[in-house]
């Protein structure tokens, strides 16, 4: 019965369909079907090699099937699937933000300064835009890349980025001078994506990925009172280093939900 | 003769409709069944069926339950529901309205 459960595989393959119930429930009809037709074939008196033949060709295409099975699904797959990914999108939000905010408090009393200057109005508004962004950003970068077959990074940038600009327009009107946050974030995740795809070293990924934020942060803390250029380096370089880590923490997030989630329930 | 595809794969909800209307069965059932009374002119590719069974189950108009059989093998048993019992009936009427309106033109002299 291996040609039955290569056949029950690669249907399910195509399908797409959501739910580890439901591939079992699909998976165990179609094996009920396929074992009929080989006893029935037994009966006949055909041998192994005829069966294996008549199986595939009265069972008609995998692939063909599992689109079938997938166009009935769409609905729920997509509705799971949003949920899924604004579930990851909740979840990786709270942990970089987490994880930033409590290295900033940490730094602030550190160096003496009061813990409030991290929730500054400004200073809060322009980090939350930046930290929302670059992980809605990053992971739309990573998931949308699937949608396609051929350069991937530079569609899924084009995809992702148009949604940004809009993102950014609506801001801007609403709140004026807030849109650039979200456009330095979003490059900031593609700066993150892009180095992933491209680099395989991860020291110097990481080493890229700290230099651009400590750039960023030296850059946007311009302004701020910090008394002295080393209070200001010291305040600005564990922020950045903080970023960077977080950059480490949403990028391994993605990859144990694609490995764990997408493709054990819904591939 | 072969029976053109496109035009089986238009009528698969049909059969399928028509042959529960009398009795509930299992996907394998309902292709023998197909198969016997078409004097198996119905030979489509068998795969296929179980889309069409999922897409029919899931507008309402069937219903399934998994048994065991004699034979102690499991299989999913369909039948049709109060909606799927009307259905079947429109679709009945609809396609004997179709098929004389299609024999009226092929079979004019």
């Amino acid at each position: 019965m291996e040609a039955a459960e290569q056949l029950i595989e690669a249907t399910l393959e195509a399908s797409g369909l959501p739910g580890a119930s439901r591939r079992a429930e699909v998976a165990e009809e179609l094996r009920s079907h396929l074992e009929e037709l080989v006893s029935d074939a037994r009966r006949e008196g055909r041998s192994a090699d005829e069966i294996e033949r008549l199986m595939t060709s009265r069972f008609g295409s995998p692939f063909g099937i599992g689109q079938d099975f997938s166009r009935v699904y769409r609905l729920e797959r997509v509705v799971r699937r949003s949920l899924a990914f604004g579930l990851l999108g909740l979840v990786s939000l709270g942990a970089v933000s987490f994880f930033v905010y409590a290295i900033q408090c940490l730094v602030s009393l550190g160096l003496g300064l009061p813990p409030a200057l991290v929730f500054a109005p400004h200073h809060w508004r322009w980090e939350n835009e930046l930290l929302s962004g670059l992980t809605l950003g990053y992971l739309g970068l990573f998931f949308i890349e699937r949608l396609f077959e051929d350069r991937r990074f530079v569609k899924s940038v084009a995809l992702v980025g148009g949604l940004f600009v809009l993102a950014s327009l609506a801001s801007q009107a609403w709140w004026p001078g807030h849109g650039i946050g979200l456009a330095v974030a979003f490059f900031s995740a593609v700066l993150v994506r892009f180095l992933e795809v491209h680099c395989s070293r991860g020291a110097l990924r990481f080493a890229a990925i700290l230099l651009f934020f400590l750039v960023l942060g030296a850059i946007a803390h311009q302004g701020a009172t910090i008394p002295g250029a080393r209070v200001f380096w010291l305040f600005v370089g564990p922020i950045g280093l903080a970023v960077a880590l977080s950059c480490q923490i949403l990028t391994s997030m993605a990859a144990l939900f694609d490995r764990q989630i997408l493709k054990g329930k819904f591939a | 003769m072969d029976i053109d595809k496109e035009l089986l794969k238009g009528s698969v909800s049909l059969l399928i409709l028509r042959l529960l209307s009398q009795r509930e069965m299992y996907g394998y059932e309902i292709i023998r069944e197909a198969s016997r009374r078409s004097d198996r002119a119905f030979e489509f590719k068998e795969g296929t069926l179980y889309p069409a069974l999922h897409l029919l189950e899931r507008k309402g108009y069937l219903r399934s339950a998994w048994r065991t059989g004699e034979n102690g093998r499991r299989r999913k048993y369909y039948a049709l529901t109060a909606r799927g019992r009307k259905r079947a009936e429109s679709s009945r009427r609809g396609w004997a309205v179709f098929t004389r309106a299609i024999n009226a033109v092929l079979m004019e002299p």
